[in-house]
């Protein structure tokens, strides 16, 4: 196997070496035979011609021998490289036009690619062995975002699944943070466990990371490390950062290194500013220390390291034996049929909850974005068979010159690959700009989500490639084989039009047909992801969204206390009240459709409790929100039953709650709630003294989901939305909602300043993944149809041309005009007619798959499947208009004489 | 010239088969051949060389310059371990194939 690989190597790169022995071994051959006949009694010139005549035309053998020497490959494919080029350069209008449509094609794929890549490919930047990487998660029937962990069974994990080498908890909180002699900024930190840095195996850019045992105790250690990126932006890479402090909600804290600048998280997509030790949680977010040892407080994200060899399935089942005994420590019931397990951390983005979705998503656009690329590369084999027919002279005179239908056929390979190779360099620099489109399309919020930039990873290079040389051999291939089967005399014989003709039709029209019914299926899926979201904008939100302003402020972090965050609120409001344009002005913690849902449990406070822990039966996940007196005129809820929270509902006063239409059904079904009591794990039971209509409250496309408000001063919860309503565009109220909020405390910052259009738009609870997908399938949907228009004419003009001289002897023998008309026009109907039929067969399967995805979409949508059907048909037969118009004007005197 | 067509793989057979004897270089294999089979087999150069270095890649024989009967400069062919198997394995072949035509021809009536 050795001496063979050898002999190929030097074949590649010792070919002259070879060549002269080559010709010498001839040589002596030639001379030996040569001396032979003379000593068969040959004249010295017969021998001579003799020994010539036996050895043949001199190429011919050596030729032959190359090829048998096996490099001959190589100085063809040479050749071949420096043909294609110039017949590529000689018919610049040809390339330009192949070369744009396959570039379009591929833009489209590298960039869906891209994306692709960013959420499912590309490992945890900055991290050592990434693959080793696990995020821990729940699958509670009680509640869908179940992927947090309690501080308390997170360290029972750690100490007690052999499985990983190491498990690191993480909290992602927003804080006021303020430099000396700066006004605070709202920053969002990572509270992590001492062990975290060390499990990322990341180093410091400047200073030091956490030590072993620093940050074990609660409140005993305010060190803070920097994240790079905070460090240069807010910073200006200031080398003398270590050993200064900085304050967090009113604490100092010392800052003990920067980060390195690869890091930005253990949690894909987060870029924290700076990261503390969790047991820091107490002092600066004033939670009540016990959240270290209760187990029902599951706020942590847990990632994990994988021991080396270890297997997923023996760590879920490692992790299921510790669920066995933590069951006795949580309160009754609540880790029943709770199933804990690990996801790799590539996985699990953006979230464990919701990360199986993502795959299919995947799979639908990469899919949708191949069609594309088909019908691209159906055109280009469309132009190449075109040139193939005007080639077949010069084709045919190499054949002549003994040049094998494998070497035509590879060098028609090699000009595609060609083109392919030009189209992909074309195609990456429109994908970059369709990515600098993208990024626009981001979703928005208060959470800082990193910017990751949509190509240029290995995987996405090796996709582009591969993608490219593809394409060239998906257009070279066909042509290449048909006109590499040549009948030599005849196409020599009959000039430009020899060949098979028949069979070329065949394949030129079925891959129109393949075109129109790709075509079809791309444009129902724009059509279809277009739909659902209009029929978004009429879904019953709860609230009127119109002429809405919003900010918001956390008085916690600014260090109020309940009264005096009380009065702050009163006199803002009656500030902002006075606003002109303001209609009204309320307050609530929790903002719909935003990355803080708010979710908690409840029950009907009139069954038996489960245990002292005042958890009950049949209790329920509900979107719960507490909001000021003003909150449902405000917003417009509505009411159903029952009255609306007034200034008599005071902490002193019996415990009130407004429930939704969703929670009523589902604990108290066809009865009345009004004056029922209901339960939260903490706190009195509180009576049901209104019902408003359900609306959406954590996610868009959720189904009826239960919840309920209580009055804001019976439940203090101070980090807060401003909600405005205003007579017209609320845009304009913004700027006075700030200067108003400066008076009153210069130093608070506010945040999700913005009306409530922009927040539904761009947050990604909201409309913004809805938006995202029909962008970027109706984007797709437009490059299919330009691409399939070309098809249709260029197969229609080309026929139209193919029978100039037929259309000349009809109308010469007294066709009328319009017959000639329907002819060449019922040729590309037929074909469109078949495409449409085939597309719109597989667009409703495609439908079907949708319609899992998103919810609301109706696969049978009538409007969207005729729209395409006779949108497509109309651009069709324009496309068939032309042509057809060109024949109807055919002179018969000139085709006739001309032929 | 009247020649005796050969069927396709039999020219490797024979080249492995002189071979087998002593290395030789291309114009003597096929003056052996020739001579061997009284004049009956006449060995194309337009074969020989491509299957010389098709066996050559294939790692049947390989090739050293050496020095010919009248002291020229020429490339001498020598068996391979792998050619020798090949060989034998081909010699069977053969052998099985025209005793198998022998026999029907003898017996086909």
């Amino acid at each position: 196997m050795g001496s063979t690989f050898k002999r190929r190597w030097q074949a590649l790169f010792r070919r002259r070496d070879l060549e002269t022995e080559m010709a010498e071994e001839m040589r002596f051959h030639r001379d030996a035979q040569i001396e032979a006949n003379r000593a068969a009694g040959m004249s010295e010139s017969a021998a001579r011609a003799a020994a010539h005549r036996q050895f043949g035309p001199r190429g011919a053998l050596e030729e032959a021998a190359r090829e048998a020497r096996g490099f001959l490959w190589f100085t063809h494919f040479k050749q071949d490289v420096r043909y294609g080029l110039r017949m590529l350069l000689k018919q610049k209008g040809f390339t330009l036009v192949a070369v744009l449509t396959l570039a379009l094609g591929l833009a489209a794929n590298m960039s869906v690619f891209g994306i692709v890549d960013v959420f499912l490919f590309q490992p945890l930047s900055g991290v050592k062995a990434p693959a080793e990487l696990v995020v821990m998660t729940r699958d509670d029937p009680r509640n869908q975002f179940a992927s947090t962990i309690s501080w308390a069974d997170y360290e029972d994990y750690r100490d007690q699944v052999p499985g990983f080498s190491a498990l690191a908890a993480a909290l992602f909180r927003p804080v006021h943070l303020s430099w000396p002699g700066d006004a605070a900024d709202r920053n969002w930190v990572e509270f992590v466990s001492p062990n975290y840095f060390a499990l990322a195996g990341t180093g410091p850019q400047l200073g030091r990371l956490f030590l072993p045992g620093e940050g074990e105790a609660v409140g005993s250690d305010p060190v803070v490390v920097l994240s790079h990126r905070y460090w240069v932006n807010r910073l200006g890479r200031d080398p003398g950062i270590v050993g200064r402090s900085v304050v967090i909600n009113g604490q100092s804290c010392e800052v003990v290194g920067v980060a390195r600048e690869d890091f930005s998280s253990l949690q894909w997509g987060l870029e924290p500013a700076l990261w503390l030790p969790a047991k820091m949680v107490p002092p600066l977010i004033h939670w009540d220390p016990n959240l270290f040892q209760d187990r029902d407080w599951n706020i942590f994200r847990v990632t994990g390291r994988l021991a080396a060899g270890t297997k997923l399935a023996q760590v879920d089942a490692q992790l299921a034996a510790v669920d066995q005994r933590l069951a006795e420590l949580h309160a009754a019931g609540t880790m029943e049929n709770v199933v804990t397990h690990v996801v790799p951390e590539q996985r699990s983005r953006p979230d464990p909850s919701v990360s199986g979705f993502l795959p299919l998503a995947a799979a639908v656009f990469l899919a949708l974005v191949v069609m594309i690329l088909l019908i691209a590369c159906a055109n280009v084999a469309n132009l190449l068979f075109a040139r193939a027919v005007t080639r077949q002279r010069e084709m045919g005179i190499r054949a002549a010159m003994g040049a094998t239908r494998g070497r035509l056929a590879r060098q028609l390979l090699t000009e595609s690959l060609l083109l392919a190779l030009l189209a992909g360099i074309a195609g990456w620099g429109l994908s970059y700009f369709i990515g600098v489109l993208m990024t626009g399309l981001a979703p928005s919020g208060d959470m800082p989500v990193a910017s990751e930039s949509y190509s240029g990873s290995v995987w996405s290079v090796v996709f582009a490639v591969a993608v490219s040389i593809l394409a060239g051999l998906v257009t070279g291939l066909f042509p290449a084989l048909r006109s590499s089967r040549l009948d030599l005399a005849q196409v020599i014989k009959s000039g430009a039009m020899g060949g098979a003709d028949r069979k070329r039709h065949a394949l030129r029209n079925g891959l129109v047909v393949t075109q129109v019914a790709f075509c079809a299926v791309v444009l129902v899926a724009g059509g279809l992801f277009m739909r659902s979201l209009q029929q978004a904008a009429n879904i019953e939100l709860g609230f009127t969204p119109e002429n809405l302003a919003m900010a918001a402020l956390d008085l916690d972090l600014q260090g109020y206390e309940p009264e005096r965050g009380l009065a702050f609120l009163d006199q803002l409001t009656t500030k902002i009240d006075a606003l002109p344009g303001v209609e009204s002005v309320a307050y609530a913690h929790v903002l719909p459709l935003s990355t803080s849902p708010g979710l908690g449990s409840v029950a009907d406070a009139d069954v038996p409790q489960l245990d002292e822990s005042g958890r009950r039966e049949g209790e329920i996940q509900a979107a719960t929100n507490v909001v000021d007196v003003n909150f449902m005129a405000t917003m417009e809820t509505g009411l159903l039953q029952g009255r609306a929270f007034n200034r008599f509902d005071t902490a002193e006063s019996p415990p009130v709650v407004i429930i939704n239409t969703a929670l009523a059904e589902k604990l108290w079904p066809g009865e009345n709630p009004l004056g029922r009591r209901l339960s939260q794990p903490w706190g009195d039971p509180m009576e049901v003294i209104g019902v408003i209509p359900t609306g959406k409250y954590v996610m868009i496309s959720e189904e009826p989901r239960p919840a309920l408000l209580r009055p804001f001063a019976q439940a203090y919860h101070a980090p807060i939305t401003l909600f405005v309503r205003t007579s017209h565009d609320a845009g304009r109220v913004l700027p006075d909602l700030r200067r108003v909020l400066r008076q009153l405390d210069a130093d608070l910052p506010i945040y999700n300043a913005q009306t409530m259009a922009e927040h539904l738009r761009s947050s990604a609870f909201g409309f913004m993944p809805m938006r995202m997908a029909a962008t970027v399938a109706g984007a797709q949907g437009l490059i299919g149809l330009l691409l399939a228009v070309m098809g249709v004419y260029g197969v229609v003009a080309y026929s139209v041309s193919q029978r100039t001289r037929e259309i000349g002897i009809r109308l010469a023998l007294g066709a009328e005009r319009g017959e000639v008309f329907r002819l060449v026009v019922r040729g590309g109907l037929n074909l469109i007619a078949m495409g449409l039929a085939i597309g719109l067969t597989i667009a409703i399967g495609l439908a079907l798959v949708l319609a899992g995805l998103l919810v609301g979409l109706n696969p049978f949508d009538l409007p969207v499947f005729g729209g395409v059907a006779m949108g497509l048909a109309a651009v069709s037969l324009l496309a068939c208009y032309l042509p057809a118009r060109r024949a109807m004007a055919i002179n018969p005197a000139i085709t006739l004489k001309c032929e | 010239m009247n020649k005796t067509e050969l069927l396709q793989g039999t020219l490797d057979l024979l080249v492995l088969r002189v071979l087998q004897a002593a290395p030789m270089h291309g114009f003597g294999i096929a003056q052996k051949i020739h001579l061997l089979s009284a004049d009956a087999l006449r060995i194309e150069e337009g074969s020989l060389y491509p299957a010389l270095y098709r066996m050559e890649r294939k790692g049947w024989i390989e090739a050293e310059w050496g020095v010919s009967e009248n002291n020229r400069r020429a490339k001498f062919y020598r068996l391979t371990r792998r050619g020798r198997q090949q060989l034998t394995a081909e010699t069977e072949t053969w052998q099985r194939l025209t005793a198998a035509v022998s026999e029907v021809l003898a017996k086909a009536d």
